[in-house]
């Protein structure tokens, strides 16, 4: 039989079909980088993790360097973390604290608003009237919701509250209700596309694949669930219950993963939301799970995990949670691994170009086996850099690039 | 003085024998050398939060449960090969604490071998019956980036 033949497009809505090439091809990717990451806002860190005037994180945003810090006036900032001199990185460490930042090649030094406060032997730019108030370090724009501490490379978007709109909501109480600490963050360079990460953390279907999962979701394998997926808008998603939501712990074998449980939620509760393009917020209970996706290539993945909880509990609480914690995520986590074989194996099948098509046809009422969310994310993914999901290579219009 | 030095050598083997049968995951018999009230726990730290982590912390009941689901997981089927070095003993009657280092190769199903993991264990054991158990086991990694992650104790 002939490969060509696994290429005919399958008889579904278009709407309900991806091409795979959409994961494979370098230009999508860079049209993605460009369309999608440099326009987005995108999480790079919690507030606790600069909980004092002058700590600072590092990361990488739509591919660029940028530091972020809490200023003198307790005012969180950004910047490209890129000296106006020649270019060289600011600050080398993952994190710290600093009074300013020196840069360690000429020894330039900005401070904490980013201003250029000091130029190494001024007098040799004395006769070209170098003006290093115009030098400052390039801020980011950045915003706050719940804690969580986003930026955007583009002047143009909207605010980071118009562009979350209400899929925020449900996760306002749990988060910003009570002081959080920051517990776990590990990250992986994962062999994938970026987008087969966020599919895996939006699609419910793939439950079944965990064998924590099958024993504690029942309704993984059945018809009916409480949990309802949730459309927001801009691709965004989310899944959780308007009430009874209970992940059946007991069931699985499992107790003791429930206490300390964090403000508006109910004990075994569940409630996650996929904001696009990259990120996940999970939480169980009593600890919250943040992924955040760095596309490296189009093959490539570095994805970073935190994990999260109330600051001020128990030592039995702390352990307890620790335990939900890494007994579903983390790098010894039973659930992690099998994710990231999936996407792994997934990607690179892919790469086979046997089969053209993904399917994304599950129409269930919004049930969490639904691939309605997948199809709002393509939706706006689509939209955003101009393509067509299931026929990349064709304009909104149907012109072939 | 020799009595120290076998019992030593006693508990050497214990941390020789238990990495062995890691990597042939005999985690039945891997089980059996943790005393009944003992714990397991693995440990990293982060730079980029500026503290410690605790990537797995189970009893031995824990243990056990986690043990019997390994076979249902979909998993890293790469083959493993600790080696251990035990540095310091520290031994009082039926107790000892011990440190050792190691580090554990794995090659993949392909036959591509790398390091995959490299720290130290900090063991507190307990003499009971005339043999050596595993009270606490801490696995303190450098490691802090493992691909793939895993879902069998190390």
């Amino acid at each position: 039989m002939n490969v060509e033949n696994f290429n005919e497009f399958p008889d579904l809505p278009s709407t309900h079909v991806l091409d795979n090439r959409i994961y494979t091809n370098q230009e999508i990717f860079e049209l993605e980088q460009k369309d999608i990451f440099q326009s987005s806002w995108l999480f790079v860190c919690h507030e606790s993790e600069l909980p004092k005037p002058g700590c600072f994180r590092t990361t990488l945003a739509a591919g660029k360097p940028i530091v972020i810090v809490r200023g003198d006036d307790g005012k969180i900032r950004s910047f490209y973390n890129i000296c106006r001199h020649r270019s060289s990185p600011v600050v080398r460490a993952d994190t710290g604290r600093a009074k300013e930042f020196q840069c360690f090649y000429h020894l330039w030094t900005y401070n904490l608003q980013g201003n250029c406060t000091g130029v190494t032997k001024p007098d040799g730019y004395k006769s070209v009237k170098l003006d290093k108030n115009k030098l400052g370090l390039i801020p980011i724009r950045t915003d706050l919701i719940a804690g969580l501490v986003f930026v955007c490379l583009n002047g143009d978007t909207n605010s980071l509250c118009d562009y979350l709109g209400d899929i925020i909501e449900p996760i306002i109480d749990p988060l910003n209700s009570a002081e959080l600490e920051v517990f776990h963050f590990h990250r992986a360079d994962v062999q994938t596309n970026w987008k087969l990460w966020q599919d895996n953390n939006s699609e419910r279907y793939h439950s079944m694949l965990h064998v924590i999962n099958r024993k504690t979701q029942p309704w993984v394998k059945g018809k009916k669930s409480p949990m309802k997926l949730r459309i927001g808008m801009n691709g965004h998603s989310g899944y959780w219950s308007d009430g009874a939501a209970e992940v059946d712990y007991a069931a699985g074998g499992y107790s003791g993963v429930s206490t300390g449980i964090l403000p508006g939620l109910k004990e075994n509760e569940m409630r996650v939301i996929n904001l696009f393009p990259d990120t996940m917020v999970n939480i169980r209970s009593n600890v919250i799970r943040i992924d955040r996706m760095v596309p490296v290539s189009v093959g490539l993945t570095r994805v970073e995990w935190w994990g999260l909880g109330l600051k001020t509990v128990s030592e039995k609480t702390r352990m307890e949670r620790l335990k939900h914690h890494n007994m579903f995520w983390g790098p010894t986590g039973r659930n992690l691994g099998e994710d990231v074989i999936a996407v792994e194996e997934q990607w690179a099948a892919m790469n086979s170009e046997v089969v053209r098509y993904s399917i994304l046809a599950r129409e269930e009422d919004l049930n969490p086996t639904d691939d309605a969310n997948l199809r709002a994310y393509y939706k706006e993914w689509g939209r955003r850099i101009g393509r067509q999901p299931h026929a990349p290579f064709e304009t909104i219009n149907g012109d072939k690039y | 003085m020799i009595g120290s030095i076998i019992e030593q050598e006693s508990i050497f083997k214990l941390i020789r024998q238990t990495a062995s049968w890691l990597d042939e995951e005999k985690l039945d018999l891997w089980l059996k050398s943790f005393s009944n009230d003992s714990h397991y726990e693995i440990k990293a730290s982060s730079p980029e939060i500026g503290s410690e982590m605790s990537w797995w912390y189970s009893d031995k009941a824990e243990l056990e449960k986690i043990i019997e689901e390994i076979p249902d997981h979909v998993r890293d089927k790469a083959k493993r090969l600790h080696l251990v070095t035990p540095i310091s003993t520290q031994i009082k009657e039926t107790r000892a604490s011990v440190i050792t280092h190691f580090s554990i190769f794995r090659t993949a199903t392909d036959g591509r071998s790398s390091l995959y993991v490299t720290g130290r264990y900090k063991d507190d054991v307990i003499k009971e019956n005339g043999r050596w158990f595993y009270q606490t086991r801490t696995v303190l990694l450098d490691t802090r980036i493992i691909e793939p992650f895993t879902h069998l104790p190390l």
